[in-house]
């Protein structure tokens, strides 16, 4: 696997000390949690909560849990979306220019989203929308520093071993 | 395929899961819990709710060793299988000890509310990073907390650490309502 393409595996991520209320509506709320960050890039989940007054129906069409977006923009304008687009290559030499944004888990509860690339100091803003789920364009500001923090905290587990190819 | 659906008005009870209207308070750590020339078992994304605390337990392989040195058998199935007795207690300063063992869970566990501690997790995956979610019902008493694993199959001896279980109350202390009564 690429380094772009996840988060490295021999190393302790820094914990953003924080989760984030991006959207709610009556019906249903999108948080940013587990946030984990790596020197070069960061992992969290994008997770869909339903008003407990509903039960635990949701929309039964896989389609539809694709067109909730998400979209990670950073303070110099570039951003970075889980919509339908070109994924660069595995096994293209060179690595994409960060940010690049995949979600490698998508259900009705939201997914699982890596980030390559860090933000540079300034607000790290994290937008959404699903329109078949009446949840309009939202969005939610974080401090960049607080990822830039966490990247400086983490670790490498295995000090000794090879580097990578 | 239509997607399956849990029989219709079945909840599940409030003791196997975290809230699912609250934002978590989130603790400021990540732990190391074993570490081998070999494999690494970490506790991460730890969140907590006024009920418990709810966390990842994963194992990740050292990566530029061939899968021979780790002891990994072929297929996914089979290396599923070999995590099957990772074995993670959490031990509280009132000498409460609640374990991931199912052999420990009371067998009422899914129709009637267990005493608190009572350390939860249904399955986990991954292949290579294998992960796996955990939920605490109920939440350490004030003192140190230990996080203590061993792995027979991973040749991971019993290993553990230490953190101030205040974090985790601090934490509980910092989750908020998605609805607050009255919005």
């Amino acid at each position: 696997m690429p380094a772009w393409s996840r988060g490295p595996v021999d190393m302790v991520p820094g914990v953003v000390p924080v989760a984030l209320l991006v959207a709610r509506t009556d019906t249903h709320a999108v948080l940013i949690d587990g946030l984990l960050v790596y020197p070069t890039g960061f992992d969290f989940d994008l997770a869909v909560r339903r008003h407990p007054g509903l039960g635990r129906h949701h929309h039964p069409d896989p389609d539809v849990w694709h067109e909730l977006r998400l979209e990670v923009r950073f303070a110099d304008g570039r951003r970075a979306d889980n919509g339908p687009g070109p994924w660069p290559r595995p096994d293209d030499d060179r690595p994409p220019d960060p940010p690049l944004l995949y979600q490698s888990v998508i259900g009705p509860d939201g997914g699982h989203v890596w980030l390559w690339g860090l933000p540079p100091p300034g607000p790290l803003t994290f937008a959404c929308q699903w329109p078949a789920e009446r949840i309009p364009p939202s969005q939610v500001e974080l401090d960049a520093r607080l990822v830039l923090d966490a990247a400086a905290r983490a670790t490498t587990l295995w000090a000794d071993q090879a580097p990578s190819p | 395929m239509p997607a399956w659906e849990p029989p219709s008005g079945y909840r599940i009870p409030a003791w196997l899961r975290p809230p699912e209207d609250m934002v978590p308070g989130v603790v400021p750590l990540e732990l190391v819990v074993a570490r081998t020339d070999t494999h690494a078992v970490l506790v991460t994304r730890l969140h907590a709710y006024p009920t418990g605390l709810a966390f990842t337990l994963t194992v990740r392989p050292r990566p530029d060793l061939p899968d021979e040195r780790r002891h990994e058998p072929g297929g996914g199935l089979r290396r599923s299988a070999r995590f099957l007795d990772l074995r993670l207690a959490l031990r509280f300063a009132d000498g409460h000890t609640p374990s991931n063992d199912p052999r420990r869970w009371p067998h009422t566990f899914e129709t009637e509310q267990p005493d608190p501690p009572f350390l939860y997790f249904h399955g986990g995956g991954g292949s290579r990073v294998w992960q796996s979610g955990h939920w605490l019902w109920g939440l350490p008493p004030p003192g140190p907390l230990a996080f203590v694993c061993r792995w027979p199959a991973g040749g991971v001896p019993a290993s553990g650490v230490e953190i101030d279980a205040g974090l985790v109350l601090e934490a509980a202390d910092r989750a908020a309502a998605v609805w607050p009564a009255g919005d």
